[in-house]
């Protein structure tokens, strides 16, 4: 479904069954243990970074940055192409927090675009917020019990936001974080590299991949600004969404935490680099 | 060519209107339930009167500038009150590049009857259309983007079942005023003005976006004029209506007279209940001066008139900046 017709990569004979199957066990481990990770860490709100793929938005309004300061936000993951029955999920919105954050982020020069009230997806009314949000947050805050500050990216709308920009980002990010008294999380879901959908799905670049995730293991995401400066066909797509993890990775690295990598498989079949890396524990010496 | 001429004004409704009447209506509905300050008494009908010559005055002030120009297009700062977005969707700036005119409604003499027109019931009257040029604000988007300013893309006209909402007021109600002719292209840069959010753009921000206009613009072969539209100070509806801030205004018009608008950075750097709300909007006049200063340092503006208005609620302001291509070429 993610590939359509497109011609394959070599690699991605070697994605068997049977090395599906290990995928998967990797997968389900590495959420596991970023959802016990966030259980121990204790905290009264997660801010989720993600990009939009024109289920919130739409062409009458595509926000570059957008905090969400609503009390609840919901979504729907169930792909209706699988046969999958509906699962419309609500989760609960930090709302204060949210609107701390925004005004944080503006006085420090970014234009925050927000929402308050009522959550009214433009692109999908019925469905919400993307899976993007919905499965990773359903899956990792089960336990934790925290509520959530959704905030979204541009990383599919030309013109996107540039890499330079989500360093800065990241940092005010943090510097607002460290305001406030709460104990906040930061997850970002998007990427890797991929195409899904598009006209390299399957293809993925595991080199660029490869290299984002050593920048942000050693406390380098200011390097991955120059990432979107230039124009490649390669950058398109999930590659878009890297513009998540270079914003976590500043914040992070702002809040004096190096990230560890968990797991990285170029997966073909999921049409993206898959990767886990957390943040957190010991800080910088 | 670039960017050359810059011009700005207030777009009250009250100055849409010509007869007393219309402006006690308006009073009336935006009044928020205020006595108003005691110089409310004094705007009898004569000192009405003079309002209403003197706003048609000042409007052809602007339409004669923005004409002798000869724009290819003009870029309009202004602020969305509930009509493209609300509180569900608020960008801080917006962009529209779509290829569809916008279609709206102006007030010219709906109050100056009883009861008042409701300019969306009667568009053959009302209606305004006005065309946009997508070339350009795909450029500008862009390029503000690459920049480093957050702006929303918008390509679709936003469908809002309400005709009242059909487009923002600070575009469709004094550009018939203003525009050489209402075939000339706009490029509607919305900017978060009234709506009493602390994530909104603070004065350096806006002089920043003033210049960046122009860097970006600066390779454009068109003609390019800024336009702001709204303020100056205001709070209609709310705790202060009818208290316009003189001071405040005369003040911001000064730095514009005197060439100085980096002494405009510090407005919005704190909250206030007289810098929210209405007086939010005078955010659309900065970056045009900003702007006017980039293209040729300490460039002074041209305040064509300015009166505290009480019965409509705002201090009414008109400026502009002189062509400033040779200065640009040179």
């Amino acid at each position: 479904m993610l590939v359509g017709d497109v011609t394959q990569p070599l690699s991605a004979k070697a994605e068997t069954p049977e090395r599906l199957e290990q995928y998967a066990g990797m997968l389900d481990e590495a959420f596991w243990f970023a959802a016990e990770r966030l259980a121990l860490a204790q905290l009264d709100t997660l801010v989720v970074l993600v990009a939009d793929r024109g289920q919130v938005f739409d062409l009458r309004n595509t926000p570059q940055l957008h905090v969400f300061a609503g009390e609840d936000i919901w979504g729907d993951p169930a792909l209706s192409a699988l046969g999958e029955a509906p699962r419309p999920t609500n989760f609960s919105c930090d709302a204060d927090l949210a609107t701390f954050i925004s005004e944080e982020l503006a006085s420090h020069g970014f234009d925050i675009s927000e929402s308050r009230g009522t959550f009214e997806p433009l692109g999908d009314p019925e469905h919400g917020v993307g899976a993007a949000f919905v499965e990773p947050v359903m899956r990792l805050t089960a336990s934790a019990g925290c509520r959530v500050v959704p905030i979204h990216v541009n990383a599919h709308v030309a013109p996107a936001i540039t890499g330079h920009r989500m360093v800065a980002f990241g940092r005010a990010l943090a510097d607002a974080l460290a305001l406030t008294p709460k104990r906040v999380g930061i997850l970002a879901s998007g990427g890797l590299s991929g195409d899904p959908n598009g006209m390299l799905a399957g293809w993925i670049d595991d080199v660029l991949d490869r290299w984002i995730l050593a920048r942000l293991a050693t406390g380098r995401s200011h390097d991955l600004g120059t990432i979107f400066d230039i124009e490649s066909q390669g950058l398109r797509g999930a590659t878009g969404e890297v513009r998540l993890w270079i914003a976590a990775g500043a914040a992070m690295e702002q809040a004096g935490y190096a990230g560890r990598l968990a797991t990285y498989i170029p997966l073909h079949h999921a049409a993206v680099g898959t990767a886990f890396m957390h943040w957190g524990g010991s800080r910088w010496p | 060519m670039a960017v050359g001429f810059g011009m700005a004004s207030s777009h009250a409704p009250s100055l849409f209107a010509e007869t007393y009447g219309g402006w006690q209506r308006v009073w009336e509905r935006f009044s928020g339930g205020n006595v108003g300050p005691p110089e409310l008494a004094a705007e009898g009908p004569e000192t009405i009167a003079s309002f209403v010559t003197r706003t048609a005055a000042a409007f052809a002030t602007l339409r004669e500038q923005l004409t002798a120009y000869a724009p290819d297009a003009l870029i309009v700062l202004a602020g969305d009150q509930n009509e493209w977005f609300d509180a569900a969707h608020l960008p801080n700036l917006m962009i529209y590049a779509g290829e569809d005119d916008i279609v709206g409604f102006h007030n010219f003499g709906s109050d100056d009857v009883e009861p008042r027109l409701l300019p969306w019931e009667h568009p053959e009257r009302f209606g305004v259309r006005l065309r946009v040029d997508h070339e350009l604000a795909e450029h500008l988007l862009a390029g503000l983007v690459r920049e480093g300013f957050d702006v929303a893309i918008s390509r679709k006209l936003p469908s809002r079942e309400d005709p009242r909402r059909a487009a923002p007021h600070a575009l469709v109600r004094p550009l018939p005023l203003v525009l050489p002719t209402i075939e000339l292209p706009i490029v509607p840069l919305m900017m978060k003005t009234v709506e009493r959010s602390p994530a909104i753009l603070n004065g350096e921000r806006c002089l920043e976006l003033g210049r960046a206009i122009v860097s970006v613009c600066s390779t454009s072969r068109k003609r390019i004029a800024l336009y702001g539209s709204g303020g100056l100070s205001h709070d209609p509806s709310g705790p202060r209506a009818g208290w316009v801030d003189e001071p405040l205004d005369r003040w911001v018009l000064e730095q514009f007279a005197n060439g100085t608008p980096e002494r405009l950075g510090a407005l919005y750097s704190f909250r206030s209940g007289w810098t929210e709300s209405g007086t939010g909007e005078i955010r659309t006049w900065l970056p045009v001066a900003a702007a006017m200063d980039a293209i040729s340092p300490g460039t002074q503006a041209t305040v064509v008139d300015y009166f505290a208005a009480r019965k409509s609620t705002v201090g009414c302001g008109w400026a502009f900046w002189p062509d400033k291509t040779e200065a640009r070429v040179a």
